[in-house]
């Protein structure tokens, strides 16, 4: 177990050092990709925000606070690129799809080892992040919050939980590459992308099933709006407050297990990359 | 060799062995709207293989005869239908982590070099990942560098080297972990006729001087003539002739492969080494 965190550090090292190896070799160009993602990741949650500043709130949510959610989503979103970024290992169905889990097990290190650390990217895969907490920061200063340890620590937690969530739907979606290489090359870039889309809207207006939909089986509310309304103090059930780490662990654990499923699978018929059609569509 | 490997490695007689290996796959025939027609196709059919530490042992056959199946079996990414693949004693799946610290794998349609590093960075990688100590990274490093003449552009991205430096980096990067059997699938693939040439002097020299066992295919049976001393020809996933180049040629009275081999595949007949 000792030795096993010892690994998984060294490897973040490496796949740090490796980033920055990349950032270093035209640092002008690096820099440039790294200040328009900023401004990517501010653009893309601004419509919102500047919904909410019109009507005077979204909902239950009162404009800072719908802009909190947005700095929470892009903090939480963009810690989820800067742990998973590199190698397509949060869309995993391109690993599998493309015949590369190969390159994998020719390695002597455990396949959770490589996906949890092979995807790590501190300072290219860093804007979204760094971004989020910006946008969090002024949201929490307009909103006047306490930030205790116990709160931030919460904080933390929910943004762990959110990335299990968005990997573990990824790659849920991903294992279908094992049956169908093909077809299902680019799926767990349409689940994210469908999660992180409708993720950074609030569900109050929505009826309570669907919000009951939303908060379970298709995560979108865990991606931002429970979880803050959560940290916001919103929510007096203490049950709740457990919802977004138990999500976390069950997606996570049924993808582990479909995943190994579609191991096993992968072995037995390989990785067909050709239809009868002939095409690759 | 470490101590430690080499004393597991006594353990065992073989170092590849597959004992009636059959790989299938299915292919659609006929796709109806209704109804949807599968065939099986043998890339592999009962194949008995054992190979020796330190044996070099030339694996031809033409496109589809099975010959990266037996590969993908031996690696662990494929599981046979039937029969056994065993490397080291040990099943390449169930025991994939110990048996990847032992074997060296180059495909030679595909690199395991990082694209946009430095090749040096590649080399980096592979210390951490592979767990060599750094006193072994250095005195293998200095060897492969002289040997695979890498200083020339250790600095360079991956995807600026030519054809025959990225084969000459990723052959080198295969053995910067003191594999004892290496696995090479078309290794000279695209190769011009002295790249080829360093590369077959570099591959009989870690065979002959540091004992690995090595496993090649190509469809050049000069080139595979050249560095090997067993040859083992396959066709659609049969074992046609296992045994010596010479042998071959007396067998059928003749004085090339090519014609033999021509003959052979249309024929279809089973072949005897003896």
């Amino acid at each position: 177990m000792a030795g096993n965190i010892k690994r998984v550090f060294r490897l973040y090292g490496l796949y740090a050092k490796m980033d920055w190896l990349l950032l270093s070799r035209d640092m002008r160009t690096g820099l440039l990709y790294i200040f328009s993602d900023w401004i990517s990741a501010v653009a893309s949650v601004m419509g919102i925000a500047l919904l909410a500043v019109r009507f005077e709130g979204i909902g239950e949510l009162s404009a800072d606070e719908v802009l909190w959610m947005l700095g929470f989503f892009t903090m939480a979103d963009g810690f989820t690129m800067m742990m998973m970024g590199n190698c397509n290992n949060l869309w995993i169905s391109r690993v599998v799809g493309r015949g590369q889990v190969d390159h994998m097990l020719i390695q002597p290190v455990p396949l959770w080892m490589q996906l949890l650390t092979g995807g790590f990217l501190p300072f290219t895969g860093s804007s979204g992040f760094l971004t989020g907490v910006a946008l969090t920061v002024i949201a929490t200063v307009r909103l006047g919050l306490v930030m205790t340890p116990g709160w931030l620590l919460l904080l933390l937690t929910y943004m762990l939980a959110r990335v299990a969530v968005a990997t573990g739907v990824a790659y849920l979606a991903g294992t279908a590459a094992f049956y169908r290489p093909v077809s299902c090359e680019e799926l767990s870039t349409v689940a994210l992308d469908a999660l992180n889309a409708a993720g950074k809207y609030p569900l109050a207006a929505l009826p309570v099933w669907a919000q009951g939909l939303f908060l379970t089986a298709l995560p979108v509310g865990l991606m931002a709006y429970l979880p803050s309304l959560l940290l916001l103090g919103r929510i007096d059930a203490p049950a709740a407050y457990v919802w977004p780490v138990a999500a976390g662990a069950a997606f996570l654990s049924l993808a582990g297990w479909l995943f190994r499923k579609g191991l096993k699978h992968y072995a037995r018929y390989g990785c067909p990359r050709y239809k009868a059609m002939g095409f690759r569509n | 060799m470490r101590a430690m490997d080499a004393r597991d490695t006594r353990q065992w007689d073989s170092v590849i062995e597959l004992k009636d290996a059959t790989k299938r796959f299915r292919r659609l025939k006929h796709g109806g709207l209704l109804r949807r027609e599968y065939e099986d196709i043998y890339a592999l059919s009962h194949v008995n293989l054992r190979v020796d530490q330190g044996e070099f042992v030339a694996y031809a056959g033409p496109n589809g005869a099975g010959k990266s199946t037996t590969f993908k079996l031996l690696c662990g990414m494929l599981a046979p239908n039937e029969g056994t693949s065993r490397l080291f004693g040990m099943d390449p799946i169930k025991r994939r982590i110990p048996v990847m610290r032992r074997t060296g794998v180059l495909f030679g349609n595909r690199s395991e070099l990082w694209w946009d590093q430095p090749v040096r960075a590649s080399f980096d990688w592979k210390r951490v990942v592979w767990e060599i100590p750094k006193a072994d990274y250095d005195a293998r490093m200095e060897k492969l560098t002289a040997g695979f003449r890498l200083g020339d552009f250790m600095d360079a991205f991956a995807r600026e080297l030519s054809l025959g430096q990225r084969m000459r980096a990723n052959l080198a990067l295969t053995l910067l972990h003191g594999p004892e059997l290496v696995l090479l699938d078309e290794p000279t693939l695209g190769l011009d006729v002295l790249a080829k040439r360093e590369l077959i002097e570099n591959l009989k020299r870690i065979n002959r001087e540091d004992g690995v066992t090595l496993l090649v295919t190509s469809h050049d049976m000069d080139d595979l003539r050249d560095m090997a001393r067993r040859l083992v020809l396959l066709h659609e996933g049969v074992i046609r002739y296992d045994g010596d180049f010479d042998g071959l040629l007396r067998q059928h009275d003749r004085t090339d492969f090519e014609s033999i081999i021509a003959q052979m595949y249309r024929d279809w007949q089973p072949v005897s080494p003896d």
